[in-house]
């Protein structure tokens, strides 16, 4: 039997996360993929901060919030949160991810162009350009 | 969210975990989330806002390694059972392919700041675009 105290502490779950500091840029275009209204991405931002200081690295917890959050705000889909949060490291993620996100609501992307495969390959010539200046 | 771009999400977060037994167990949720829209007319609508939720917390205990990954999995919107079935195959053989490229994309004649992360990333960009057709079948 799995004890559910052992998975919320459970540093496996921290494996799965990015180890390059740029995959929060995917998760921040998360939203864009599933073309949620601005109005339900300022709040994705909003509990995504939040979730980052309570939850952080526990998924259960991330559930919990998403869902919560979901009730008081039926607009925004509680899986897009909880999967995002999920997916992110630390809160500092957290919050890029978060501004990143509602900034991409502010600039117009053709629907063609809101695909993963576009925004692979803008965020690795993104990270080409950057490792290069650096 | 379309399938395929879940698919894709999962590679590049996944690439970075090695050995892990739970993505054979994760990847039947397509399924099972498919099988749950079919029945859901047949859910009482008091307990229907309950079932995603747990489904998530049942999938994350079950597979702790690939939380996320899971979750990602039931945020997805699955129209066909052939985009339930697709999600496994596809992974599979597209990982089959990133073991392939990963010692070439490693090899010391590119250039240092195109080597790792950059070069996977685009490398599963280009893929996207070559089985992006497969969901139009």
């Amino acid at each position: 039997m799995m004890d559910i105290k052992k998975i919320l502490k459970s540093p496996i779950v921290g494996q799965v996360r990015s180890n390059p500091k740029y995959l929060w840029i995917i998760v921040a275009c998360i939203p864009l993929l599933f073309q949620s209204p601005s109005s339900s991405i300022h709040i994705w931002a909003l509990g995504l901060v939040l979730g980052g200081w309570i939850a952080n690295i526990h998924p259960i917890r991330w559930i919990a919030l998403a869902w919560i959050i979901s009730v008081i705000f039926p607009s925004m889909p509680f899986l897009l949160l909880a999967c995002c949060g999920a997916l992110l490291k630390n809160w500092r993620d957290c919050l890029y991810a978060g501004l990143l996100g509602v900034a991409l609501t502010m600039i117009y992307i053709p629907g063609e162009l809101k695909n993963i495969g576009f925004i692979f390959i803008v965020v690795g010539l993104s990270s080409i350009i950057y490792k290069r200046v650096k | 969210m379309r399938p395929i771009d879940a698919i894709f999400i999962i590679l590049i977060f996944s690439s970075y975990l090695k050995n892990s037994k739970q993505k054979y167990i994760i990847s039947i949720l397509p399924i099972l989330l498919f099988t749950v829209s079919l029945i859901s007319s047949y859910i009482p609508v008091s307990i229907e806002s309950f079932v995603l939720p747990i489904i998530a917390i049942i999938a994350c205990v079950i597979c702790i390694e690939l939380a996320p990954l899971s979750l990602l999995l039931l945020f997805t919107e699955y129209n066909h059972l052939w985009e339930a079935i697709m999600i496994p195959v596809l992974w599979f053989i597209i990982m089959l392919l990133i073991k392939n490229l990963n010692t070439r994309i490693n090899d010391e004649y590119i250039p240092s700041y195109i080597r790792g992360f950059p070069i996977r990333i685009i490398s599963l960009g280009i893929l996207y675009y070559v089985f992006y057709p497969l969901f139009f079948i």
